[in-house]
């Protein structure tokens, strides 16, 4: 009897676990789920980085992966490299990397793909801040699965950086992200629910931008500086990483626009990683073999734009095939790899067709600058500064200019110069289009960013008649009393194309002063 | 770091907690729960005022201890007793009126002529900061002394102990008021139950379904419309004085929710604070069902301590001879509860709460007393059936509407709650009356969205559904129990949803403390 009971009893406990089992395994199923469900709504958009990182689990196997942050994936274009060479790969990485996330970015691949050979881009070692963050850790951890290697790689990176805030809403994301309701209403996040979706592109991000530069200083020789001790410290860790599970890594610097201290880390760095039998590669150093083109090929000056990438992967490619052999597997039948290259040359040929009218553009706005530099007609002038690829900057006291007749005062308007009557005028145009005015506020001083990227800082002022119109630093107004003082900034090329005042002449008529 | 019980690290600390308590020999236990509830306040409070909470208990145990050998020695009618109990309290409530009083003693040194002129004007400049929970323990810690005193239980022979009683974690926030004689199993061996902490997580997940989805979302409305009385008026000034109650209750019933969850947990039972106040078909019955242990402590420690006092018995005696049977009584009556009150409205702190919750309800409550027979002579006139669910209803709707006039003095004090008052009646005038706003979206530039509204009416929804079940099967558990795994776990899965998703929390989101944690 009592054997009986006990064996009930016994029955009795094991389905009560079993159901305990059962009902924590639904519950974590449906929190996992949510988590993934309202992180589509990552930082309020649709983000690519996230799709970059979970993209890696849907491809089949990868001969190369290359991770980094911005630096990698709009520099390797994984279908060209399919075209031309025929091994696979792909960009796995996020905006704004830490050094710390490349480690966890590794462990993430590996769990996904045993590729031939990582690429990995190591500027963030270069830039590496104490400071924390967030947002940069918040990129790689809040697309990676939940689980043990998420959560070293946020204890690593508090530890680190010293940080304390909190850490249980990156640990546990849904705390931050629950609010985006946005997410409950898109299909994109919906896919992403199980935290899996293909990625088109394979990880890269084309851009169609255009930003000019001169070609910058290389620092091919030099002295070395010592790495922050906590990037030392991370680097270490992924090389003896990399050493234990005996992968084969190429680490590299992407062509930017580097500092001298950038460059004399960079010099460390290939001390050390070469000590652990890795190849470290400064494509700062092959502009020439690269063909790079400062002015044509970069979308900013840290970032090439997919005319600056495709040279960048025709040359890297060639590197890695010819020092790492990396197989062509072209022959080998369909793979999908062609269906998405046929349709990715589409969308390629496209944003570089766009992209060379825009340089042409810029080359002709350049060419319209000179021009101006030689027009007295006000009309004339108003009609070519009207265009998106000038900025107008006025300061001045407008009371001298109220006389002047009604067809010039029509033509100045035509170019946004409009109700000059102010002895406090200030403007900054855009095409016509009013970027500041003080008509409202009524200050004398006001700081603006203008430019094609809008990164050029500029500080107009007109406090105790100072008529001040300075860019980047630099002070370009005629700084004339009587009458309204004009710079006008050419946009994509960064420089100011013409400085000069608007006066009233003897015979009462508007008159542009040089 | 600022530990709230609705914070991911409470739920953090609690799990740990519990792990390491049913881990230890259960002759730890207690030792565990102490040590949980200094670490608790440590990161919800300010640690130095910890002190408050020793004195207190240091003032109990000494003078309950004392008690206990005077009687040892002299016998139960010893003198000395008294008046060591009585020094006991004072000290207590000294201290609770310097710190929780302010209201009071600040008003009364103002009134004092020439005040600003003196050295102790600077006592109006000084930064007070209270025990965590100071109303609630200084009230069980009184409760204590006094059964102490009245030989109803022995004293604690072990400070610890005793301690534990005072600073036990889950009740410091917003209470329950426990007896000693209730907590007294914080000191037994407990083992862990499977129900315990299912129920306990259950609870605790229904509590913050109440303050972080409901309250807080009414709160933005209140608070919305509270804050810009010139601009919100009419149907406005209705919306905050009805809404108010709901996000009152869902708050501080949330609070109780998670708190006797948490202990439910740890194997002990906290006693209930409300039992559905809003199904009362009266305001005596509203109070019976609302801060349970607030009135239940003024009723053991004030009322009949008061009515069995001589000087009251002779004032009852008085009044019958001098307005007859019923009458007298009801004066005498109406004395006690007067004190009783006004007990209830000054351990709130502040003149707004004894016109809020003391006069109003004094009032009421007389008043209902008195017409009482009047208005069942109506009733039957008018052949009401007084036992159908629409006279239910309609009671339960009066219930309401007084408590809600009456919770507008006590959010927003007397002059802006006679306003508030005054702009919602005023719908009868054409110019303030302003139905549309009902239907035209205006209430959504209070800073909610039609989903936060759907959301309320949800959980109001689901608040009557529990209500009902509570009703008529003790607990809704008790109910859920019976039902299919499914059905149970589709419901709690549910519930987590709505919480995780719809909760007003995380760092984008700041939500106010429990109202009832300021007393």
């Amino acid at each position: 009897m009592n054997k009986l009971l006990e064996n009930q009893k016994f029955i009795f406990y094991l389905k009560r676990t079993a159901a305990t089992i059962c009902f924590l395994a639904v519950f974590l199923y449906v929190f996992t789920s949510v988590t993934y469900l309202f992180r589509g709504s990552l930082f309020n958009t649709f983000n690519d980085d996230r799709l970059n990182i979970v993209g890696i689990k849907e491809e089949e196997q990868l001969d190369m992966v290359y991770i980094g942050g911005s630096a990698a994936y709009c520099y390797w274009i994984p279908m060209q490299a399919w075209n031309d060479f025929g091994f696979t790969s792909y960009d796995l990485g996020s905006t704004s990397i830490q050094s710390e996330n490349i480690l966890y970015l590794v462990k993430h691949a590996l769990k996904y793909q045993k590729p031939e050979l990582f690429v990995i881009g190591v500027r963030s070692f270069a830039s590496y801040s104490s400071e924390g963050y967030e947002a940069g850790l918040r990129y790689t951890s809040d697309s990676l699965d939940l689980g043990w290697d998420r959560l070293e790689l946020i204890n690593t990176y508090y530890k680190r950086r010293r940080m304390h805030e909190n850490i249980n809403t990156v640990y546990v994301d849904i705390i931050k992200h629950h609010i985006k309701y946005d997410a409950l209403s898109s299909p994109e996040a919906w896919k992403l629910i199980d935290n899996s979706e293909e990625h088109p592109y394979k990880g890269y991000k084309l851009l169609d931008t255009h930003y000019y530069l001169e070609e910058p200083e290389r620092f091919e020789e030099g002295d070395k500086s010592q790495m922050h001790p906590e990037a030392e410290d991370t680097l270490y860790e992924l090389l003896d990483f990399c050493k234990e599970e005996d992968l084969n890594v190429l680490f590299v610097v992407s062509p930017y626009v580097m500092i001298r201290e950038e460059a004399e880390v960079y010099r460390t760095m290939d001390e050390i990683i070469t000590s652990y039998g890795f190849r470290f590669l400064d494509l700062n150093q092959c502009y020439e073999e690269m063909e790079l083109d400062f002015s044509r090929d970069f979308a900013d000056s840290g970032h090439v734009n997919v005319l600056g990438a495709e040279k960048y992967t025709k040359f890297l490619g060639s590197y890695l095939v010819e020092n790492y052999g990396l197989s062509d597997h072209r022959a080998e039948g369909d793979t999908g790899w062609n269906e998405t290259c046929v349709w990715f040359d589409d969308m390629e040929n496209e944003a570089k067709a766009s992209l060379k009218d825009s340089i042409a553009s810029a080359k002709e706005g350049d060419k319209i600058a000179e021009k101006l530099r030689g027009i007295e007609d006000l009309a004339v002038w108003s009609d070519l500064v009207k265009d998106s690829r000038f900025t107008v900057l006025a300061v001045g006291d407008g009371t001298t200019l109220a006389e002047i007749p009604y067809i010039e005062k029509k033509a100045l308007e035509a170019a946004g110069i409009a109700n000059i009557e102010d002895e406090n005028y200030i403007r900054a145009l855009c095409d016509a289009q009013i970027l500041y005015s003080n008509e409202n506020d009524h200050k004398t001083e006001r700081k603006i960013n203008i430019g094609a990227k809008e990164n050029v800082e500029c500080v107009l002022n007109n406090e105790e008649r100072a008529l001040s119109i300075m860019i980047d630093g630099e002070e370009y107004s005629r700084k004339r009393e009587d009458g309204i003082n004009v710079v006008v900034y050419e946009n994509d090329y960064r420089y100011v194309a013409d400085s000069f005042t608007i006066q009233r002449g003897a015979d009462g008529s508007a008159e542009l002063i040089r | 770091m600022y530990m709230t019980i609705t914070s991911f690290q409470f739920l953090v600390f609690v799990t740990t907690a519990l792990m390491i308590y049913y881990l230890v020999p259960k002759a730890w236990q207690w030792v565990v729960l102490l040590m949980s509830s200094l670490f608790f306040y440590h990161y919800a409070a300010s640690t130095r005022t910890i002190l408050f909470l020793i004195i207190s208990t240091a003032t109990a145990y000494g003078s309950t201890i004392w008690m206990d050998r005077i009687r040892e020695k002299k016998g139960e009618s010893a003198k000395s007793v008294t008046a060591l109990t009585v020094t006991a309290l004072s000290v207590n409530i000294i201290l609770w009126f310097i710190f929780k009083g302010y209201e009071f003693w600040a008003a009364a040194i103002k009134g004092i002529e020439h005040f600003h002129s003196t050295p102790l004007s600077g006592l109006l400049d000084v930064e007070l900061v209270a025990a965590l929970g100071m109303g609630y323990y200084t009230l069980q810690v009184m409760g204590y002394i006094l059964d102490c005193s009245w030989g109803m239980i022995k004293p604690q022979k072990n400070p610890l102990k005793l301690f534990l009683f005072v600073c036990f974690f889950p009740q410091l926030t917003t209470g329950p008021i426990s007896q000693y004689s209730q907590l007294e199993t914080l000191y037994q061996k407990h083992n862990i139950r499977y129900e315990n902490i299912t129920h306990g997580a259950q609870r605790i997940l229904w509590g913050f379904l109440k303050k972080l989805v409901l309250a807080e979302r009414a709160g933005i409305i209140v608070s919305g419309i509270t804050g810009n009385l010139e601009h919100y008026n009419g149907y406005y000034a209705w919306i905050a004085i009805l809404l108010y109650p709901i996000q009152m209750y869902a708050d501080f019933s949330g609070c109780m929710d998670i708190v006797i969850g948490v202990a439910e947990m740890f194997d002990i039972r906290l006693a209930e604070n409300f039992r559905n106040p809003f199904f009362s078909k009266s305001s005596q019955e509203f109070w019976q069902r609302w801060h349970i242990t607030l009135g239940a402590w003024a009723r053991n420690y004030v009322l009949y301590p008061l009515m069995k006092s001589k000087a009251m018995i002779g004032f009852g005696k008085f009044t019958k001879k001098k307005f007859g049977k019923k009458m007298g009584k009801f004066v005498a009556t109406s004395v006690s509860m007067f004190f009783l009150w006004m007990v209830i409205g000054i351990w709130h702190g502040g003149f707004r709460f004894i016109v809020g919750v003391s006069l109003w309800y004094w009032i009421i409550l007389m008043m209902g007393e008195l017409m009482s027979p009047l208005f069942g002579k109506i009733t039957t006139k008018l052949g009401f059936k007084t036992d159908s669910f629409s006279w239910h209803l309609f009671q339960s709707s009066r219930t309401y509407v007084i408590y809600a006039i009456g919770i507008t003095f006590f959010s927003e004090g007397v002059k802006k709650g006679l306003l508030l008052l005054r702009t919602a009646t005023g719908v009868i005038s054409k110019e303030i009356s302003n139905p549309w706003i009902f239907f035209d979206g205006s209430i959504l530039n209070l800073g909610v969205t039609w989903g936060d509204i759907n959301l309320i009416i949800i959980a109001v929804i689901l608040l009557i559904i529990v209500g009902v079940l509570r009703e008529k099967y003790g607990y809704a558990r008790n109910w859920m129990d019976k039902q299919s795994f499914i059905f149970r776990w589709s419901v709690w899965i549910v519930l987590f949803l709505l919480v995780l998703i719809y909760g007003k929390y995380g760092p984008e989101y700041h939500a106010e403390d429990f109202i009832y944690q300021r007393f």
